[in-house]
């Protein structure tokens, strides 16, 4: 029986980090004031099915935990006890504290009990509090609000959207009067927006900007409805919509099951015709079934979850059979490559049929591939979504206040660039709330906001995906950058470097000027790995600043891993794909660019720099056509902020190619970043530019060390 | 050409041979993924001699070794009668270069000799031993341990 | 618009505690402006803040939209406030307006931001 269970084990893990995210999102949507019984049906569920799980499969610690934490979560449903900040703050660390759990128990590792101990008490304390209902101390005539239970069923009744024009208060009308009112109607659900509440200091004390969304059930007529607004029609904002009695679509699949993003109530408008209480179901009117959540809801998984809402469906994929698609796909360009190739060389009428058809073929080839590559594409939400939560934790702690926007979260990208990108990501983000954006104190003091603004923005631009950090805080210091550049020797005492360089200086390995080393950032390990993780996903990353104005750090990734744009190069009887993000541009040698420096060996000049010059064929060991400078064409490429000039014979012509990996029979080859079928079905081989600097510049400094010697 | 597995008896094994040099070797036939003739190789800069480079096998990459040229014999060529011999090592897969195919041939395990050791510097762990059969001795080679020798993929970092 | 009636105003000579707000009998919308403005004077005080509103006779949308821009703004401060006492009528408004989510349970512990876990 235990191994029975076991091969089940991956799944509840999965599952159940993927319904923590979406037990966080309900969290940081209720702390901002958006309490819907949804979410905290959502919380209630997530919690549940854990505890589920995890007694099932014997994980009795966490089974305890969960349990503790249901029997709260219950309360909050059953209107026992109101949300407030400081009860969602400990459901926030709960969160924090299975997640811990669970990784735990999956690598079989021990989790620090006393912790769990510590949160457990608090969860307990909250529980023997009072809840925050009136304990018989409330006018009779108050009914409590009611927090719709899960699985309700059979009911209908009227969603009323209320929002006070800028005179209701002033004439003497009373939104508590007239939501009192509404109960007596029937039970009634009233959530309140806050979201146009400005700061008191900026308040009108006589205008209201509170709004409301109320749920009344009970079998009502409209005009009873409009009637409780008779005396602000025409100083308000109200929308009615009825609904129908709904069979509760409870969730029977596994209940992390989350169902994909529903669009919102058709509202009717303010004086309309009577929407009818039809007893339809609109798709928005499955309130009691598998939780809504308008972000994102889950870690990148497979491409998609599944959903037994019916509604568009999906289902989830390995990622082994993709791959496994997307290679048979590449495998088909490339034969049918092959095939055109053989039928240009054929003369005649059919020919030309035969070419038009597989032109044709061409077309749908590409097609093809462009579908099954998007397969393995997620929006970037997947990952932005970690970032309220960090933003605001990491705000708190450092007493620095930030507004997180996020731009274009959409966007799509290849699944592995996505897994590999949250990280360095959230590395910037610190370092940005970290050193970046300056104390409210101090903002103000150099008249900007109190609270600083941090953007994240991602868009597709020619092929590739960018991804822009924005800060508005103080920016990059210069000078600081290079002294310490100077003092690690990474730059010379004389040399004079644009801004740019100097900036960009900051992604040097043990690069940190931070004054003190925080635990957050700044322990001088951060910004080089990010580059470096950036770099092997294909990518590029540079930083743009303005000081006192704030900083930008843009990063350019590949739209897939699988498929890179070359530059096919030849060099003798080789060709090799040069990645295009790599290149700089490409130029004939013209004999006063080239200058031989004695320490520097052979160099090439490019407007006001000076770069080496890296002959391929002498580097690779080729027998090249041309070994005069001047015959031959100089490709300057760039990698981690160094610039080469590459000396190859010819440009052949640029094209996608897919990446094979040399490791899979072979090895890592320092230099190669894989290889590649060219269209007459031999491999070529795909350069890796920092690889080629490296040993261009090992085999240098071996070269020198040589000629001392002898 | 492409060699299919043939069941053996338990207390047998069946061996591809082949001819590299003028000397017949065999290797294990569950390892064998198929034959081909010689096509053009892509050369991997700074590669050992006998690792001649890699080609396309419909679709994967797989590197091609000149086991004449790491045994250190005399250099042959490659023409149209040269044969590659594509095996499984493990998960990889690996081509090797030989003089020629002949059979497929059944040892039982009286008629394999364990290899002796041969006193001086040379490895000869990848020798199985020697299968005598119709008075001709075939070397027969471990696969795996042929290709761990050859320092492939053993080790991850670069140079 | 009749004066506050407001026992919170400080007699001449006394000074208010530090942190301390005390809601007045009266807090609707006559009282608003004065109200504000009183809100406005303690959030000059640093945290953390206690609210006393046991002693709310009458109050409406616009004296307890006073309240909850207060508390937003703490909130947004990281300023942190508990209740002293909520007084019926004033738990009724609150309940009724759906505010009770903005703001903190009455009697609770406090729960420091962003809590060491």
């Amino acid at each position: 029986m235990t191994l029975d269970l076991a091969q089940f084990h991956d799944t509840f893990f999965e599952e159940s980090f993927e319904a923590l995210d979406s037990m966080e999102a309900a969290l940081l949507k209720l702390s901002a004031g958006d309490v819907d019984a949804e979410l905290i049906n959502t919380i209630f569920r997530v919690a549940h099915s854990i505890k589920g799980g995890s007694a099932t499969f014997g994980f009795t610690d966490v089974a305890a935990f969960t349990h503790t934490l249901e029997t709260l979560l219950d309360q909050l449903r059953a209107g026992k006890r109101q949300v407030s900040p400081g009860l969602v703050d400990v459901l926030l660390r709960s969160c924090d504290l299975m997640r811990e759990m669970l990784e735990a128990t999956k690598q079989k590792q021990p989790m620090d009990k006393g912790r769990v101990a510590t949160l457990h008490g608090e969860i307990e304390t909250i529980m023997k509090s009072a809840g925050s209902e009136p304990a018989g101390k409330s006018a009779a005539a108050a009914p409590a609000p009611v927090v719709m239970l899960s699985g309700e069923s059979e009911r209908s009744g009227w969603r009323i959207h209320f929002v006070p024009g800028s005179k209701l208060l002033r004439n003497g009308n009373d939104p508590l009067r007239i939501l009192r009112e509404l109960h007596t109607l029937g039970p009634c659900v009233i959530r309140v927006d806050a979201k146009y509440v400005p700061p008191l200091a900026d308040l009108d004390a006589e205008e209201c900007r509170l709004a409301w969304n109320a749920e009344l059930s009970g079998d009502i007529h409209e005009d009873q409805v409009r009637a409780v607004f008779d005396w602000v029609e025409g100083e308000c904002e109200l929308m009615l919509e009825a609904f129908g009695p709904v069979k509760a679509k409870v969730s029977t699949a596994a209940p992390a099951v989350v169902a994909p993003e529903v669009p919102p109530a058709p509202v009717a408008a303010p004086a309309a015709a009577t929407p009818t209480a039809t007893p339809t179901a609109t798709p928005t009117a499955a309130p009691a079934a598998a939780a809504v959540s308008a972000a994102a809801p889950a870690a990148p998984v497979e491409a998609a979850r599944a959903t037994n809402a019916g509604e568009g469906g999906s289902i989830r994929v390995s990622i082994e059979k993709i791959d496994e698609l997307l290679n048979s796909v590449g495998e088909l360009v490339i034969t049918q490559s092959v095939l055109s190739q053989l039928a240009a060389a054929i003369e005649g009428r059919e020919a030309e049929e035969l070419r038009s058809a597989l032109g044709q073929l061409e077309r749908h080839m590409r097609s093809l591939q462009e579908s099954v590559m998007r397969v393995r594409m997620l929006p970037i939400s997947f990952v932005f979504n970690r970032f309220p939560r960090l933003v605001r934790d990491l705000g708190q702690r450092l007493g620095k206040k930030i507004e997180l926007r996020v731009v274009g979260d959409q966007t799509e990208l290849d699944k592995t660039v996505l897994e590999k990108i949250g990280d360095p990501l959230v590395h910037l983000v610190r370092n940005s709330i970290d050193h970046g954006i300056e104390s409210p104190e101090v903002r103000l003091a150099a008249g900007k906001s109190a609270h600083g603004l941090i953007e994240l923005n991602a868009y597709h631009k020619g092929g590739n995906v960018i991804v822009e950090v924005t800060d508005d805080g103080g920016g990059l210091k210069r000078d600081k950058i290079l002294a310490k550049a100077r003092e690690r020797g990474l730059v010379g005492p004389d040399e004079e470097l644009s801004e740019e360089r100097v900036y960009n200086l900051i992604f040097a390995p043990g690069f940190s000027t931070a004054d003190v080393v925080s635990d957050v950032s700044g322990r001088g390990v951060g910004m080089d790995v990010v580059k470096r993780n950036i770099n092997e996903l294909g990518g590029h990353v540079q930083i743009h600043s303005t000081p006192g104005k704030g900083s930008m750090v843009r990063i350019r990734l590949p739209l897939t891993l699988a498929i890179l744009d070359g530059q096919l190069a030849r060099v003798g009887n080789e060709v090799y794909v040069v990645p295009i993000v790599s290149i700089v541009e490409t130029m004939q040698v013209r004999s006063e660019l080239v200058n031989s420096i004695a320490s520097k060996g052979e160099v090439f000049r490019l407007r006001d720099e000076y770069l080496p010059i890296v002959r391929l064929y002498d580097l690779f060991g080729i027998e090249p056509d041309h070994t005069e400078l001047l015959d031959g064409l100089m490709m300057i490429v760039e990698a981690d902020g160094k610039r080469v000039g590459l000396f190859v014979d010819e440009l052949m012509s640029q094209q996608q190619v897919v990446i094979k990996s040399l490791e899979t029979n072979f090895r890592p080859v320092t230099g190669l970043a894989g290889a590649t079928m060219l269209g007459d079905g031999r491999v070529a081989l795909i350069l890796d530019i920092p690889g080629v600097i490296t040993r261009f510049q090992s085999k240098e400094t071996r070269r020198d060390a040589a000629q001392r010697a002898a | 050409m492409r060699a299919t597995a043939i069941l053996a008896e338990a207390d047998t094994q069946q061996f591809l041979t082949f001819k590299l040099a003028g000397e017949e070797y065999g290797v294990g036939i569950l390892s064998v993924q198929e034959i081909r003739g010689w096509s053009a190789v892509t050369a991997i800069p700074h590669s050992p001699a006998w690792l001649l480079g890699v080609i396309n096998l419909r679709g994967a990459v797989v590197p091609i070794i000149d086991l004449r040229i790491k045994f250190n014999f005399a250099k042959a060529e490659y023409n149209e009668f040269t044969v590659v011999i594509i095996l499984n090592v493990g998960a990889r897969v690996v081509g090797i270069v030989v003089d020629g195919v002949s059979d497929v041939i059944t040892l039982a395990s009286d008629q394999i000799k364990p290899a002796p050791s041969l006193g001086n510097n040379t490895d000869t762990s990848h020798i199985i031993g020697f299968g005598t059969l119709d008075d001709r001795m075939r070397i027969l080679m471990d696969v795996e341990r042929l290709m761990a020798g050859a320092d492939l993929g053993s080790i991850k970092s670069p140079q | 618009m009749t004066p506050p009636v407001n026992t919170t105003v400080p007699a001449a000579g006394a000074k208010p505690v530090a942190g301390q707000i005390v809601l007045g009998a009266a807090c609707t919308i006559h009282e608003a402006q004065a109200l504000r403005a009183y809100l406005l004077e303690r959030a000059g005080h640093p945290g953390p803040y206690e609210i006393d509103g046991g002693g709310v006779e009458q109050i409406d949308t616009a004296g307890l939209q006073l309240v909850v821009a207060f508390a937003l703004d703490c909130l947004e401060r990281s300023i942190h406030y508990t209740w002293k006492a909520r007084s019926p009528v004033l738990e009724e408004a609150i309940q009724m307006l759906g505010v009770a989510p903005l703001l903190e349970s009455p009697g609770a512990v406090s729960y420091s931001p962003g809590g060491a876990a």
